[in-house]
């Protein structure tokens, strides 16, 4: 609030608005690259020496990957807002430098003309340095296009820089590589929050996966992670198209990372889910079984999972919330069919997993009169014979009618 | 171009005071693409050296492109690749240094730098993630800091 009180009020200048956000821009890809940097060269010492990575590192690892994620995200979720203030923020830029930049070149072109109107033999480095500042000046009047800094930056390393301040200096080398920064963020970011790396180091997949099993909540860190394996494929895709690589490659890397997610979080984040209704609700059922009580003994939170927006992967949709579904929806089905006498248990775990998790499940369509019947299976299937000329099956309903 | 000594004399020049540049940039909070420059101008220097073969090669060149690899000694270039500047200096700038000497010494090293490097990790990403979330004021050239996050919020004014 005292953020907001200092910095939306009417004496914050235009100027001083436009300079702290083109610093901000530059300072977000700056980040980028020492988030980068750091991550990288961890992988690439290790693989240089073939040491193995630590095991308490990898949570380091993945929150860098994370980090430059979350980083490109942010530019991305405010790109229009971005491109409608970048043009301001080079002509600020720009503007600056010419404050500076103006004068000097001013004060050499009032000296050569002087020396011309004079009749006096103009020194041949003066002139070089007055049509040098002229050029920087004017590459500074119009759009911050790649050209224009690349004449602009030329012309400040060949001027010489006795007739200028050293403070002036330093400044316009900042604000040139500002410009040249904010000129190409979108390039820079990319190259910055690249995490093509996974390609080559696939093999940290499955340890990331299994460590977000460790404490459910980490698991928000899976849609970062899995758009920076999104990066390696890119990286598959564009060497596939030129033909240098085998038919099938981005297929199978598809589906060693689907499969992994499969195996390392789909897999044991259901089997928790299960054990837990079945906890739950035989603890109530068997009076000699010790009840939890999660106040003392913890419960991991698997709603930050479950909450989970529908994943892409790899141009696949994986919605893990759905998934666990299914499988609760094909547990409880199943064993409802060889356990009738238990449908009573296995609905009440089903209407848990709805209050708990938030889950969907479908009815097991088990008509209540149909179960506790004492049908002995047994005894069907010694006279089978004449129980399929007695009774057809209804597939609707799933019921034995005669 | 090799009986042109000026030449090479100010292509060397030219060189150190890049290196110069790239290493005040290399490892601070200021440095963007400067790494994958310094890939570029190692080779340069490589050429430089070949070049300039049978003759004394410039040791503070040499020296200068050396003391970078203390602060970097490995450039990931893509995936798996990567250089390591010492050893290709090393190995393509003939210089009169005993070479197995110098390779031990190398190995030793590196593998000190990963014990650092394991040691510092944890530390080092966190201090990131607190800057990302919460800015601090050690910017580069004295740049305004705040919070980026902070920066998208008055954005949305």
């Amino acid at each position: 609030m005292v953020r907001m009180e200092s910095n939306f009020s009417p004496k914050v200048g235009l100027g001083e608005v436009l300079g702290t956000r083109g610093n901000l821009l530059i300072q977000g890809v700056l980040l980028a690259f020492q988030v980068g940097n750091v991550g990288k060269l961890h992988l690439g010492m290790h693989l240089k020496m073939q040491t193995p990575i630590r095991k308490s590192n990898l949570r380091a690892l993945l929150q860098s990957i994370e980090l430059l994620k979350a980083i490109q995200h942010t530019y991305f979720r405010k790109s229009s807002l971005i491109a409608g203030q970048m043009l301001h923020i080079h002509r600020f830029l720009q503007t600056r430098l010419l404050q500076v930049l103006d004068p000097i070149a001013t004060d050499l072109e009032t000296q050569v003309s002087t020396g011309r109107k004079g009749g006096w033999k103009v020194d041949a480095a003066k002139l070089n340095m007055s049509t040098q500042a002229t050029v920087l000046c004017d590459s500074l009047r119009g759009p911050n296009a790649r050209k224009r800094r690349a004449v602009a930056q030329i012309c400040w390393d060949m001027l010489h820089k006795k007739q200028i301040r050293e403070g002036d200096v330093d400044e316009i080398n900042l604000q040139l590589r500002k410009l040249e920064i904010l000129g190409s963020l979108q390039q820079l970011l990319g190259v910055a929050t690249d995490c093509s790396f996974l390609l080559t180091s696939r093999g940290l997949l499955p340890l990331f996966f299994a460590g977000m099993r460790v404490d459910w909540s980490h698991a928000r860190q899976l849609p970062h992670l899995l758009a920076a394996v999104a990066d390696a494929e890119d990286g598959l895709r564009a060497v596939g198209e030129g033909g240098l690589m085998p038919e099938g490659a981005r297929a199978e890397f598809r589906d060693f990372v689907v499969g992994v997610l499969e195996d390392e979080i789909v897999a044991p984040l259901c089997q928790q889910i299960e054990t837990d209704l079945r906890i739950h609700i035989h603890s109530n059922q068997i009076a000699q079984m010790k009840k939890s009580n999660p106040l003392k003994e913890g419960s991991s939170d698997l709603t930050a999972v479950l909450s989970l927006p529908p994943l892409l992967v790899l141009g696949t949709m994986v919605d893990i919330k759905e998934k666990v579904a299914s499988y609760l929806d094909s547990t409880f089905y199943n064993l409802t069919t060889v356990t009738t006498h238990d449908w009573r248990t296995y609905e009440e775990m089903r209407t848990l997993a709805q209050d708990k998790y938030g889950v969907s499940l479908i009815e097991t369509y088990l008509p209540t009169g149909s179960v506790e019947q004492g049908i002995d299976v047994l005894e069907i299937m010694r006279n089978i014979h004449v129980f399929v000329t007695r009774y057809h099956y209804h597939l609707h309903t799933q019921v034995l009618l005669t | 171009v090799r009986a042109n000594t000026e030449f090479i004399a100010e292509v060397s020049a030219t060189l150190r005071s890049l290196i110069v540049q790239l290493n005040s940039h290399i490892g601070d909070a200021t440095e963007s693409t400067h790494r994958l420059q310094m890939v570029g101008l190692v080779g340069l220097v490589v050429v430089l050296s070949q070049v300039n073969r049978g003759r004394d090669f410039d040791s503070k060149l040499y020296k200068a492109a050396v003391q970078v690899s203390a602060k970097v000694p490995i450039i990931v270039l893509y995936g798996r690749a990567v250089l390591v500047l010492a050893e290709f200096l090393q190995e393509n700038v003939p210089v009169a240094i005993s070479k197995a000497k110098v390779d031990s010494k190398l190995r030793d090293k590196l593998r000190s730098l990963v014990a650092a490097h394991d040691e510092s990790l944890i530390t080092q990403v966190h201090s990131l993630n607190r800057r990302s979330q919460h800015g601090s004021s050690d910017g580069a050239h004295g740049v305004l800091t705040f919070s980026f996050v902070y920066f998208f919020f008055r954005c949305t004014h």
